[in-house]
């Protein structure tokens, strides 16, 4: 993948490459931040308090949110040869419907995968086996021999429906994985 | 502590060392001239919205320690300051859930996106 990622910068195109999500995912790191994310959503779904919203039998509340979550695989991984460091946002839309006693959950978070394939004066790019080497050189092939930097993306869904119960002292512990 | 934007840390010279660990070397608070435009008038809004306890006293918007250090939610809510979108998201939520005491200050930061 980053061979050809940067064999798409040398061809100058300066399309947006599309990066296959199974192989994307294939790489813990963006597991990891995947699930920071969800973790996070799980935290501010708590603190809205749905319990004491959704007071009858099928009362529901809709909650929409984003999230972002920046990181860097470590040398010895593709993924940094791809893009260094990248980011995951989330966009969550989940519906809340109180049934009976229960909540149930349902919606998805879509995650978005970006980075820019470019390359910065001053800044360098440590190579394991080569040190660091300048992103000036890259910026002399962009100039001299037409490679031009482009976007990077992916994208994925995640589905749920569950069901939760408030606690005993109220309040909703919500868990989305 | 007082409440900083933070920004991407596009300088980063060397490669990330135990990135989650030490994950705030990936950010920077930004300085003055790099302060998104809506920031200051919007920051208030985004931390009421993620539940972000603070306090303003003379002007300046402080909180807890342990949040300003957490640099990537700070990122999150410094972006959300100048994203029109999810403003609208929020809007036509709240709309949904028939809670209109945001209203008119939701559509002044709407519209003054467009401004």
């Amino acid at each position: 993948m980053a061979a050809d990622c940067l064999q798409w910068w040398l061809d100058g195109t300066g399309f947006t490459k599309n990066i296959d999500v199974k192989w994307l995912r294939g790489n813990n790191e963006v597991i990891v931040a995947e699930n920071v994310n969800i973790e996070r959503f799980e935290e501010r779904l708590g603190l809205e308090n749905f319990d004491k919203k959704l007071t009858k039998n099928g009362d529901f509340a809709e909650y929409k949110n984003e999230l972002q979550r920046q990181f860097v695989d470590g040398v010895f991984r593709e993924l940094y040869y791809v893009c260094g460091t990248s980011t995951i946002t989330s966009k969550a839309n989940f519906k809340i419907t109180r049934v009976k006693d229960n909540f149930v959950l349902s919606g998805t978070i879509i995650h978005y995968w970006w980075d820019r394939y470019d390359w910065h004066k001053g800044a360098n790019t440590y190579i394991n086996g080569f040190g660091y080497i300048n992103d000036s050189d890259a910026l002399l092939v962009e100039k001299h021999c037409g490679a031009r930097p482009y976007e990077m993306r992916s994208q994925w869904q995640q589905s749920f429906n569950k069901t939760f119960q408030s606690g005993f002292f109220g309040g909703l512990s919500i868990k989305l994985k | 502590m007082e409440l900083r934007p933070v920004l991407v840390n596009e300088d980063l010279r060397e490669p990330a060392l135990f990135s989650e660990t030490f994950h705030n070397q990936l950010f920077k608070i930004a300085k003055p001239n790099e302060i998104p435009p809506n920031f200051y008038k919007n920051i208030k809004w985004v931390l009421q919205r993620e539940h972000q306890d603070y306090i303003v006293k003379n002007g300046v918007i402080y909180i807890r320690y342990k949040y300003m250090n957490d640099y990537e939610m700070i990122w999150n809510h410094t972006t959300k300051t100048n994203n029109l979108e999810w403003f609208k998201s929020q809007r036509s939520m709240d709309r949904i859930n028939g809670e209109d005491n945001n209203t008119e200050e939701l559509d002044r930061i709407i519209k003054g996106f467009r401004d």
